[in-house]
């Protein structure tokens, strides 16, 4: 080690011991210094803490001043450049994992965009909830059915869960919805073509309630069409269900939340109105076996 | 060929009459509405006899007795029996009694969740036993005459099929006994739905759902025309009196067990059972040949909810050789409140019932 080496290791720890000395001093209670105070004061108005700062601070001091003994500090300052080279490639993980993830989100919407391209854009309007369920169930389901971890796992699993049946049941109560206004749409097309027809024949009736006849009974049909037809029914299936699976889930939910609150639920109430159903039944039965055994 | 001309200014003055017209409307409905208004359901006197859970029994007293078997009642599980009575002129009830006849009326109450195991075992050899020997007992009768409405008319049948001896004769009407049918859109949806499972979820079936799925088998008519037709005529008192009264028994609904639904579900709509004499209560087959008792079915025409085809099957599988069909051209509903069958349909129960008093 050279003259110059050692000045600068015996500058270096002078200066860190007297900067870990003042904030020591600064984290010290001080006493007598007001001959008007009675009591103590302290840096940072309470001495429990100002026990952890000083700990604290001695703790740094103790790694720092190991850096700097003499017969570190040599490495310390030769090392000092393979410490940026090693945040650079922390970095360089951090940044490529960011892209890759930024990468696959990409993926993931071209592989959405590819999913309508294959409907024509004349079925988008009935098509457009199966393509949705579909992307919700390739694309982002998968992320509501990650296992969940920790001792909180079972609640965040049943939120999650819940989250899930939510956005399948919305899907499918839009596509019912949407079933019912179709008639709607078909009524309005046939009605106008039905007044056209009549307005060419000179056919024209000032009567508004005859044209509401007309449109009503136009629209009785289309229902009727509708109410009997396979699609119908399949869908109606699926909203039924998809509700029933939602509100499954989410009393499932609610029972969690109910456990903080004293109150029973209703798979408690449940399992109290069986007992008392095979109870009542029991006492019937016996009471018919009684009532014959006596009239014998 | 030239366009006909569209006399705009008819049109235009069509539509100044109309906004006329209507702004008198809506004056005078707004003085019918806020006015005392006469809906009341059930008006006819009646004394509860008999309680047992949430089922309760109305006893109704003619001035005068003239049968020798009074009748009993038994409404379906959905909607309530203040059907049969809706309002003086237009009640079921009334005209029996005018006749003379005694009649007992089951009150199934509201099934709650506690309800939710009671089986229709538990209504058919349960309530409906124990009132019927209620009955018996209190008039000492060894039978008494049965009525059955819809799926109160089903669990009617059960009961005669397996105590046929406790029953004089037997009256269904717009009662589902043959599910094997794609005629009514209830028929089909029953097999096609799982609704057992939103039964299931609930505890109980709601009868909210129940109103919105029967609400569903003709939107167009029954969520827009009816209330069309009623703003068309809200400014008549007599009309809005009955369609209150109407609105008020329709979405008077319970719920319905969830044991009960469940099975009525599965061994009626979907296997259906009942007519093939494959149905069991308790572990007892419930065989349409023991209705040995005269037996009067009647069915509506024009009967959405439970079709021709759904009615008028039983009367060729009971034993009995006193049957008789009777189709009258109206509706679900329209047996009871109709005006026009309110001559047809209750006296001829009545004198049909005369005619085999013993």
């Amino acid at each position: 080690m050279t003259k110059t080496d050692q000045e600068q290791s015996f500058n270096m720890n002078e200066w860190m011991q007297s900067a870990m000395n003042l904030w020591k001093k600064m984290a010290s209670p001080q006493q007598g210094e007001n001959q008007f105070s009675q009591f103590e004061t302290s840096f940072t108005g309470s001495k429990k803490t100002d026990q952890f700062f000083s700990s604290s601070m001695n703790t740094l001091n103790l790694i720092l001043s190991g850096f700097f003994e003499p017969d570190n500090i040599d490495a310390t300052l030769k090392k000092s450049g393979e410490i940026s080279s090693a945040s650079i490639e922390i970095l360089k993980q951090v940044t490529e994992s960011v892209m890759e993830m930024q990468k696959k989100w990409v993926e993931r919407c071209i592989r959405i965009g590819q999913e309508s391209k294959a409907y024509s854009f004349d079925d988008m309007d009935k098509e457009i909830f199966t393509t949705w369920k579909n992307i919700y169930e390739k694309e982002f389901q998968q992320f509501f059915q990650i296992p969940t971890i920790g001792l909180l796992r079972y609640y965040q699993e049943r939120i999650n869960t819940a989250v899930d049946k939510y956005n399948l049941f919305s899907e499918s109560i839009s596509e019912f919805m949407f079933m019912l206004y179709v008639p709607f749409e078909k009524t309005a097309q046939v009605f106008q073509k039905e007044v056209e027809l009549k307005l060419s024949e000179g056919e024209i009736s000032n009567n508004f309630k005859d044209y509401y006849n007309q449109w009503i009974r136009i629209l009785e049909g289309h229902f009727m069409s509708l109410l009997k037809s396979k699609e119908y029914t399949e869908v109606l299936n699926q909203t039924i269900q998809t509700y029933v699976q939602f509100k499954k889930a989410k009393e499932d939910v609610l029972i969690d939340l109910l456990q903080h609150i004293p109150v029973p639920t209703n798979k408690e109430m449940d399992e109290l109105y069986k007992e008392i159903y095979e109870l009542k039944q029991t006492v019937k039965s016996l009471k018919k076996t009684v009532r014959s055994l006596t009239s014998n | 060929m030239k366009k006909p001309k569209i006399d705009v200014d008819l049109i235009l003055k069509t539509v100044a009459e109309s906004t006329e017209q209507t702004k008198v409307r809506v004056q005078k409905a707004s003085e019918v509405l806020t006015d005392h208004l006469d809906v009341d359901l059930a008006k006819t006197p009646y004394e509860t006899i008999y309680k047992e859970d949430r089922v309760r029994l109305k006893y109704y007293r003619p001035d005068k007795i003239k049968y020798n078997f009074p009748l009993l009642v038994i409404y379906a599980l959905i909607n309530r029996e203040t059907m049969l009575d809706l309002q003086p002129g237009r009640s079921v009830v009334q005209t029996f009694l005018d006749r003379g006849l005694e009649v007992y009326m089951i009150d199934w109450g509201y099934p709650t969740r506690k309800d939710r195991f009671i089986t229709i075992n538990d209504h058919v050899n349960g309530y409906i036993e124990n009132i019927v020997d209620f009955i018996r007992k209190k008039h000492n009768i060894p039978k008494i005459n049965l009525m059955g409405i819809c799926m109160g008319g089903a669990f009617c049948v059960m009961y005669s099929a397996l105590h046929p001896e406790k029953i004089n004769a037997l009256v269904t009407t717009v009662t589902p006994t043959n599910f094997d049918t794609d005629k009514g859109l209830l028929h089909i949806w029953m097999k096609q739905l799982d609704m057992v499972k939103m039964a299931d979820c609930y505890g109980n079936m709601p009868a909210d759902l129940m109103n919105f799925g029967f609400l569903l088998l003709n939107p167009a008519r029954l969520m827009l025309d009816k209330y069309v037709s009623f703003f068309e005529n809200m400014d008549k008192k007599a009309f809005v009196e009955n369609f209150i009264r109407m609105e008020k028994w329709i979405f008077d609904s319970p719920d319905i067990p969830f044991e009960t639904f469940r099975q009525f579900i599965s061994d009626c709509y979907q296997k259906n059972l009942l007519i093939k004499s494959e149905l069991k209560l308790d572990g007892k087959p419930v065989i349409l040949k023991n209705i040995t008792m005269p037996l009067i079915n009647f069915y509506g025409k024009f009967d959405h909810l439970v079709p021709p085809e759904a009615a008028n099957q039983l009367t060729k599988h009971v034993g009995s050789s006193d049957t008789e069909d009777v189709c009258l051209a109206t509706g679900h509903i329209g047996i009871y409140v109709s005006s026009k069958f309110q001559k047809e349909f209750a006296p001829r129960i009545a004198t049909w019932l005369k005619e085999r008093d013993g």
